[in-house]
């Protein structure tokens, strides 16, 4: 079996609506089981798998439904996590938003069909100083999780990650053994920013919904999909996610189509066109909703979709096979169509020269 | 503090050659890494921590920027 045909498979097998049964058998059993777990739809899989009446499962039974109650239980603790967090957010007196899995797994998927390593929070580059301020007065530090053991980050590194990629380096905090990692996020393209008049819009217009005894304040809903979108249409064209292979994980197209499938509205799909036009980030949006359709077909099927697409579609959609290396500022280019790249089992080796540009 | 500043950055770069305080650092050879190094001389120079808020390409560009940054937190 080809990687494309592979893939498509795999594709079905993430589909949560799907119902064509699954032909598993033990040659491509090995070869998927890798790519489910790298592209954290383990659990999903799981249910396709047995929904659909696989008998062929064989050795792979056992670990999958390991990984398959690790996910829930995992997901219990991301639960709790997002709850502890939100508390200590609770008096904040600047504008923030809970972003991407927070919300996902707490109101959207079933426990343990989405998993998150971090908290993430959205807040504008002038109050970093207030939020570091909540954390670390709560016990938190910045720094990297290694091998099970926290490293405090030097100095350099922290400057080095505020300055070149717009981030700030991870907080975590130890409780029973475990990290709860909360990412502070100040930067719709994660490039230093000039204006955040995007985020600002943003947060001012939040809604607030309850998770466990406390409440999450998330992005509206068109925000929050275009935040997805701006997030995906980063990790998926920069090279140090290509080289690192985290550029194309199958979860962020499907936070979108479940997203699509259960949420959306005629005067949703109208407020999202709306709002990506104002916004001007049409190319992120249109490159993340557009690629969806290309592994979840049931989108194409959407005529609000189809239109959603048509109105925010850029004039020139060269720049969708395109991947930047902003350390180089360089831009190289692939030439195989978006799910031959989505197969390709050495991205990197497929990528092409292009040219150099400034900012 | 210009010279002060101007001098972090010669240091740095291993290069005496005259800086213009108005100039982006780029023309200089200051790239986007580099400038991670500059920071932290510049910390070590003035005894002082950048607020993670004030850390950011534009506060950074030359050395009128660096020492509008830094005089926020010292007087000259």
């Amino acid at each position: 079996m080809d990687n494309r045909k592979l893939n498509e498979m795999l594709f079905r097998m993430s589909d949560i609506y799907n119902e064509q049964a699954i032909e598993f058998d033990n040659i491509s059993g090995e070869r998927l089981f890798g790519k489910i777990i790298l592209n954290r739809i383990v659990n999903i899989s799981y249910k396709n798998l047995k929904k659909n009446g696989c008998k062929k499962l064989g050795e792979f039974e056992k670990p999958l439904k390991t990984l398959y109650d690790e996910n829930v239980n995992r997901a219990k603790v991301c639960l709790a996590n997002i709850e502890y967090v939100c508390k200590l957010f609770e008096n904040a007196e600047f504008p923030f938003a809970f972003l991407k899995g927070s919300y996902l797994i707490s109101h959207l998927y079933e426990l343990g069909d989405r998993t998150s390593n971090d908290v993430d929070i959205l807040i504008n580059e002038s109050n970093i100083g207030l939020a570091k301020k909540i954390l670390t007065d709560n016990g938190f530090r910045q720094g990297f999780v290694e091998n099970g053991s926290f490293r405090e980050a030097s100095r350099g590194e922290l400057i080095m990650s505020k300055m070149n990629f717009g981030e700030t380096i991870p907080f975590f905090k130890e409780v029973d053994g475990r990290f709860i990692a909360v990412d502070i996020n100040f930067s719709v393209d994660y490039k230093p920013m000039k204006d955040d008049s995007i985020i600002t819009k943003m947060l001012s217009r939040t809604i607030r919904v309850p998770v466990g005894d406390a409440t999450l304040v998330t992005l509206g809903f068109s925000d929050f999909v275009i935040y997805l979108c701006l997030h995906l249409y980063k990790e998926a064209t920069t090279t140090e996610w290509v080289e690192r292979r985290k550029d194309l994980n199958l979860y962020k197209f499907n936070d979108l189509y479940i997203l699509f499938s259960e949420k959306a509205d005629k005067p949703f799909y109208k407020e999202l066109s709306e709002t990506i036009n104002e916004y001007g980030v049409n190319r992120e949006c249109y490159y993340a909703l557009y690629n969806a359709t290309q592994i979840y077909e049931a989108l194409k099927n959407k005529p609000d979709y189809e239109e959603l697409l048509q109105n925010i579609k850029p004039s020139d959609i060269k720049y969708l096979k395109e991947i930047v290396s902003p350390m180089e500022k360089k831009i190289y280019r692939y030439e195989m169509d978006f799910l031959d790249w989505f197969s390709s089992d050495d991205r990197c080796a497929n990528l092409i020269y292009d040219r150099e540009y400034t900012e | 503090m210009e010279a002060r500043i101007i001098k972090v950055i010669q240091n740095m770069m291993n290069n005496d050659s005259d800086i213009d305080t108005n100039v982006d650092l780029k023309a200089y050879g200051v790239d986007s890494l580099a400038k991670v190094q500059l920071l932290v001389d510049l910390e070590d120079e003035f005894g002082i921590e950048f607020e993670e808020d004030d850390i950011n390409q534009n506060n950074f560009s030359s050395v009128l920027t660096i020492k509008e940054t830094i005089s926020k937190y010292i007087s000259e």
